[in-house]
């Protein structure tokens, strides 16, 4: 591990890594200070951009957008009332009325440290647990791999915003996608109506598609005249102690957040609520969280970024994306010819390595262009949604093209775009497609090679402990959200 | 289905939004059937794949499932879209700006391979953003200076990027 540490090091002190963190860091504070661009958006508008770079700048660059985003999507939620990542919608609760109250300066700094305080936090829990998921999944066979694909996809009912049902249709739908081309095992072609299906669907447009372009449409439906710029107040930085004194909720936020993050499908959002909720129920001030409690903002923000780092660790280690962020990193990833999964671990030990001390080394200054840039951010929230969905839809163009080459891919970027926004508009979120473009391969391709290994025995899949106890797994983590559903329900019915 | 012009969402900054508003059993079910016709596609589509003989799961396998799979949650769901409160609708702001957005999008790619990426981004740009609301000339120029900066030094001297 010390090895791989030192030679992550020397390649971070590379001129063109150095260059990726840094504008990896600036991208991912505008894309999560400005309200509508989630980092999934701003992650996969990006990937396209790291074609032509070398692995390791091209993955520190796409991971310090992940974490910058939501570092900065705390800024929008304190200033204007106005979360830019679902996460920081708990950082508004106290954020926002310690703004109205004029201690926007205390409020935002406490975000921003805590933040940082998270992420240092959560790579280090993360360096040293990695190591130990990977080496335990390199036992794996195609029932395990099976399995484990079976694990992420049951995360749609965790993902997914609408119904149970629309969930399943965009899972089932992102599967067949899956299986135009040519078909893994046996090389026969599926559905390949046109040659430049002969390799299916492109990956890159297609997500492109779904989760740039189609927010676009909704960019435009919210888009307003001339936005007047509004002056944001001076910002009156507090001492040093005032934040430090929450230092104890920092800590239980990051270690609570990391945790909940390694839970795929989790997310940051239910790490920010559970951290706030511990934070309330363990304050002497209970009545006032909600109105300004600066513990508040401490135990969202710390929880929220400690998260982050948490889902790298099942991506990295196993291939299972456990957010729609973290399944466009996957895209990122596979883009630059890299398979996330154990072997990583083994062949490219630079990759995870970069990445955990891109995120150690960036966290430190995520802090600080939060502190100093606060205004700079601030002002950030007032451009016009009409121009950001302009930039938004020439680049998504653009970036499609560039990955094939091919007037193809941009007609699979429109059609991925208009069927998102459509089906959005009536509960088919397209979280569920993409993790099923992402998982689809792997779940079909070990599923007949345990089939053909067995000689068509089903039970092969649960003869092995490690399989069997995933797919209970992955039963209780699809039927824990409608077991919930139903109690609310009864409940409402009840009241 | 309703248009409602007069019919407004709060207003942005003191400009009255202009809606369109549609019942959602029958948005539902349009986009469901749409879906449904997809998976009999597939369906159909599994019925000529051929497998190798001797293998219990083979090429076609996996779609044929599937494709069974999203014609019968597709059809769940129609019923339950048709069962649905006729009064519960779905809003669409901006209708005409969305329409044309979305027209403008599928023309680019047949556009683009005749005319070529720069003779078409400039008029396409305009336009778009006109849609979006980018109506002032100088946010317009900024617009178009960001996009070609992009597609010039970005993609095409960086990324080697052939442009069409």
């Amino acid at each position: 591990m010390l090895e791989n540490l030192t030679s992550a090091f020397f390649l971070m002190l590379n001129l063109n890594t150095a260059f990726a963190l840094v504008a990896g860091i600036f991208i991912g504070y505008f894309v999560g200070a400005l309200p509508g661009l989630s980092s999934s958006m701003g992650m996969a508008l990006l990937i396209p951009f790291t074609f032509g770079m070398e692995p390791v700048p091209a993955m520190v660059m796409l991971v310090t957008i992940y974490m910058a985003a939501d570092f900065a999507a705390a800024i929008p939620a304190i200033l204007v009332n106005a979360p830019g990542q679902p996460a920081a919608a708990v950082t508004a609760f106290d954020g926002f009325p310690m703004r109205e109250r004029g201690e926007a300066g205390l409020a935002l700094t406490l975000s921003v440290v805590s933040s940082g305080v998270g992420a240092v936090i959560a790579v280090i829990f993360l360096i040293f647990t990695a190591q130990a998921m990977a080496n335990w999944a390199l036992a794996f066979g195609p029932a395990e791999y099976f399995a484990l694909g079976v694990v992420g996809l049951s995360l749609i009912s965790a993902l997914s915003t609408g119904g149970m049902l629309h969930a399943l249709i965009g899972l089932f739908l992102g599967l067949l996608i899956t299986t135009v081309g040519i078909d893994p095992i046996e090389g026969k072609q599926r559905y390949v109506i046109t040659y430049s299906l002969i390799d299916g669907i492109p990956f890159l447009p297609a997500l492109i598609g779904l989760f740039a372009l189609s927010e676009v449409f909704v960019l435009i439906e919210e888009s307003r005249g001339a936005t007047k710029l509004h002056s944001v107040e001076r910002l009156v930085v507090p001492k040093i102690r005032s934040v430090f004194k929450h230092f104890r909720t920092m800590l239980q936020g990051s270690v609570l957040g990391y945790f909940i993050g390694v839970i795929p499908g989790a997310g940051s959002s239910i790490a920010s609520l559970v951290s706030y909720g511990v934070a309330r129920n363990l304050s002497k001030k209970k009545s006032s969280f909600g109105r300004g409690n600066p513990e508040g903002v401490v135990a969202s923000e710390s929880a929220n970024n400690a998260s982050v780092c948490g889902a790298l660790a099942p991506l990295l280690t196993l291939g299972i994306p456990g957010s729609a962020s973290a399944a466009v990193l996957i895209g990122g990833l596979t883009i630059q010819g890299l398979q996330p999964g154990p072997f990583l671990f083994i062949e490219n030990p630079e990759i995870p390595y970069s990445i955990f001390l891109a995120l150690l080394i960036g966290a430190p200054l995520m802090a600080a262009l939060g502190l100093f840039g606060a205004q700079l951010w601030a002002r950030v929230t007032l451009i016009p949604r009409g121009v950001v969905a302009t930039c938004v839809a020439s680049i998504s163009l653009l970036g499609s093209y560039a990955a094939t080459n091919s007037i193809f891919a941009i007609y699979i970027t429109v059609i991925f775009g208009i069927a998102g926004f459509v089906m959005r508009k009536v509960g088919i979120h397209p979280a569920p497609i993409v993790l099923a473009l992402v998982l689809g391969d792997l779940v079909e391709s070990n599923f007949r090679r345990g089939m053909r290994t067995s000689s068509g025995d089903l039970s092969y899949f649960v003869d092995k402990p490690i399989a069997a106890t995933l797919l209970i797994v992955a039963l209780v983590v699809l039927t824990l959200p409608l077991i919930g559903r139903l109690r609310r329900r009864n409940m409402q019915e009840e009241i | 289905m309703s248009k409602n012009p007069s019919e407004a969402t709060p207003p942005l900054e003191g400009v009255a939004v202009k809606t369109l508003t549609v019942s959602r059993r029958i948005a539902e079910t349009v986009v469901l059937l749409i879906i449904l016709i997809v998976g009999l596609f597939f369906f159909a589509g599994s019925l000529n794949i051929g497998s190798r003989s001797g293998d219990v799961v083979g090429a076609s396998t996996f779609p044929k499932a599937l494709s069974l799979l999203l014609i019968f949650t597709t059809a769940l769901a129609i019923i339950y879209a048709l069962r649905a409160p006729p009064n519960v609708s779905i809003t669409l702001k901006r209708p005409r700006a969305v329409v044309i957005a979305i027209v403008l999008l599928i023309a680019f790619p047949p556009l683009v391979g005749m005319l070529g990426y720069y003779v078409l981004i400039v008029p396409w740009l305009i336009i778009f953003g006109w849609a979006a609301r980018v109506r002032s000339p100088m946010l317009i120029v900024i617009n178009l200076v960001t996009v070609l900066f992009v597609a010039r030094v970005v993609f095409q001297m960086i990324l080697r990027t052939p442009m069409p």
